[in-house]
């Protein structure tokens, strides 16, 4: 009796090892999609600008009838543990097999090799680090990979004959700096200065002056958003009679950035996607705004891509009544038509169609220039 | 000028280290624990001076506020830390005080967010001299950590307050038995212990950012000094929170023969040179003077 028992018990065990599919959704109850994204820490404006987005997103959705939608918040952070630990959660404990997260890339390429195994879906929105490229089947990412940009900021500096590099310890700026160099090297500029500063730094008076010290003709300031970001402007505001060219990522064209010292980034140049300006876009955005709350941080096409996540997921859910395989195999194939434009993925985590554009500092908004 | 210019970063710095040490310090010799929750105290400060500058109040009236913030919850750290304080269980206190700080940095978390504060909202001015940049709080923080320093020494070695506290070092019941009242000289280096910590955390919050965990890093560097500068004599304290903050500071500016060091080295080069010195010097950067008097 005792070994049947243990045999049972040994089996279900490893049944419940097994890879596990969503076989099917009862579509008439409330489906849960989980979110992934910085709550708190120095990231948080971009979750809880995210937040906004889906909140009207998922109340729109349910306003139509149909397939009801909730969203599960989980706090990720922006790094990876505390993303693993907002997966089992969301997977173990709410029982989600959706999640739209992570935001970061750090989160993303946490949670990235769990997903299979767990039968998940994830979409993210905002996640760009290159290291995400196939990372897995079950990971689609609506922003641009970093490549693009890192792309993009290197042909600004490939104007000058010496630059100066400044990055943060984390997944997404150092992957950016690692393109950039990457591309500087194979253009000949000489880059006098590199250095790293570890994730929350605030000290920075002593960088700085070496920083000016080595002179370059230009600088790459490639902080995440945060207290590193709005310390570094600032101290390096302080300098009198020096102002660097900067050139960098969305974290330069952020109006909490530029506020801070405007005269001292007159001229820097941003280089980021461009911006969604359709008509029946800049509605659902102003609606988004003015209902939900600020998505000025985030921009309009992170406003666009998080939608989009929304909705592919959404749509694939209903179609294939939440079975995960179908909607992978869906995701795979087909070419959405969304607000971020013609969407195919293939077997690429990133669309295969976003472009970069290029922004220059003026009078305190990042203004658009392609010169 | 550049080396001068570094020079003076880092003293900024040491002086902002050396207050939180001589602060531990203070404590250790009246209570023979080290108060971790120092850490806190330091931040609690700051936050209070920035909820009083929200309410318009003037600069020095907020600071003064948050100051007198941070010597009460102090205070309390007393209150609660007296038991093991009378029992001589210094571990005990230590640990105590420990989650004491945490448990206030992550009140600190749920009132006022995790997200920086910046206690002064534009660019910080500054003072130039020769080339040399200092910011005005930076200025301040030098020009207290002289004044706060001379006045902790000369307390400490000719003023009565000094030998009463160094009585009650020595041994509470005796300094009783001779008139010095030992709560209350404990009371009193408490607060006033706190209220260094917390000038200190206002000054530094001003010059950098204010996140409800900035105290720990500090608190790390201050014990650092402590334990490098000799547990008892305050001289050494001083010296060693100099040489803890600029050995890395210097060392992470220039290229050390050919080898330029990268900032992330930072924290390992403070503990690399505290183990080296705890490893020549077990009982303190300058216990051989100490024998010698």
């Amino acid at each position: 009796m005792n070994k049947v028992f243990s045999l049972a018990v040994l089996s279900a065990l490893l049944m419940s090892c097994a890879v596990t599919e969503s076989a099917g959704l009862d579509l008439s109850e409330t489906v849960k999609l989980g979110v992934i994204a910085p709550m708190s820490g120095d990231a948080a404006a971009f979750g809880e600008e995210q937040k906004h987005v889906l909140d009207y997103a998922v109340a729109q959705k349910n306003s139509e009838g149909g397939v009801q939608y909730e969203l599960v918040y989980e706090d990720g952070q922006c790094n990876g543990p505390e993303a693993v630990t907002a997966f089992q959660k969301l997977v173990d404990v709410d029982g989600v097999d959706f999640i739209l997260g992570g935001l970061c890339s750090s989160e993303s390429l946490a949670i990235a090799p769990l997903l299979e195994s767990s039968g998940v879906i994830a979409m993210s929105s905002l996640s760009s680090s290159p290291e995400l490229a196939n990372v897995s089947p079950n990971f689609i990412s609506f922003s641009y990979s970093d490549s693009a940009v890192g792309i993009g900021i290197a042909d600004e500096l490939k104007q000058f004959e010496t630059v100066a590099i400044i990055t943060e310890q984390n997944d997404y700026n150092t992957a950016l700096t690692d393109v950039v160099v990457a591309e500087l090297e194979g253009a000949g500029v000489e880059i006098v200065y590199n250095e790293e500063f570890e994730k929350g730094e605030t000290q920075f008076r002593s960088m700085i002056q070496e920083l000016k010290a080595a002179g370059a003709d230009a600088i790459l300031f490639n902080p995440n958003l945060g207290v590193s970001a709005e310390s570094l402007v600032r101290q390096m505001a302080e300098v009198s009679e020096w102002q660097p060219h900067l050139v960098g990522g969305i974290v330069l064209k952020m109006p909490s950035i530029i506020e801070i010292a405007p005269e001292f980034l007159e001229g820097s140049v941003a280089i980021d996607v461009d911006t969604l300006e359709s008509p029946a876009f800049m509605a659902i955005y102003d609606e988004i705004n003015a209902d939900y709350g600020n998505t000025t941080n985030i921009g309009s096409f992170y406003v666009g891509a998080t939608l989009d996540a929304f909705l592919v997921m959404t749509e694939l859910i209903e179609e294939f009544e939440g079975n995960t395989e179908e909607m992978k195999t869906a995701l795979r194939s087909r070419t959405f038509s969304v607000n971020t434009g013609e969407i195919f993925f293939g077997d690429q985590t990133f669309s295969q169609s976003n472009s970069t554009s290029r922004f220059v500092i003026q009078s305190g908004r990042a203004v658009k220039s392609n010169q | 000028m550049f080396f001068l210019q570094i020079l003076v970063n880092g003293l900024v710095v040491s002086i902002q280290v050396a207050l939180l040490a001589t602060s531990l310090h203070l404590i250790h010799r009246v209570a023979k624990t080290y108060l971790l929750s120092l850490s806190a105290v330091l931040v609690l400060a700051a936050y209070g001076t920035h909820v009083l500058l929200q309410l318009n109040l003037p600069l020095l009236l907020a600071m003064l506020g948050g100051i007198a913030v941070s010597a009460l919850f102090n205070w309390l750290s007393f209150f609660l830390l007296k038991a093991y304080i009378e029992k001589d269980q210094d571990l005990l206190g230590l640990l105590v005080s420990l989650a004491l700080g945490l448990g206030m940095e992550a009140i600190l978390a749920m009132a006022f967010g995790s997200k920086a504060i910046f206690l002064i909202d534009t660019v910080l001015p500054t003072y130039e001299w020769a080339g040399i940049i200092i910011t005005q709080v930076g200025f301040w923080t030098l020009i207290c950590g002289v004044v706060i320093g001379l006045a902790a020494f000369i307390s400490l070695h000719l003023l009565p307050l000094g030998r009463a506290i160094r009585a009650v070092q020595q041994h509470g019941e005796c300094a009783t038995l001779v008139g010095i009242q030992e709560r209350k000289v404990q009371w009193m280096v408490f607060g006033v212990a706190g209220a260094m910590a917390g000038l200190m955390g206002i000054l530094t919050s001003m010059n950098t950012a204010l996140t409800p965990h900035a105290g720990f890093d500090f608190i790390i560097l201050a014990f650092a000094a402590v334990l490098v500068g000799g547990v008892k004599d305050l001289r050494g304290i001083l010296l060693g929170s100099f040489l803890l903050v600029l050995t890395p500071e210097l060392l992470t500016s220039f290229e050390v023969a050919g080898v330029s060091i990268s900032y992330s080295w930072y924290l390992a080069i403070v503990f690399a040179v505290a183990t080296l010195v705890l490893l020549l010097k077990p009982q303190g950067i300058l216990s051989l003077s100490i024998r010698k008097s």
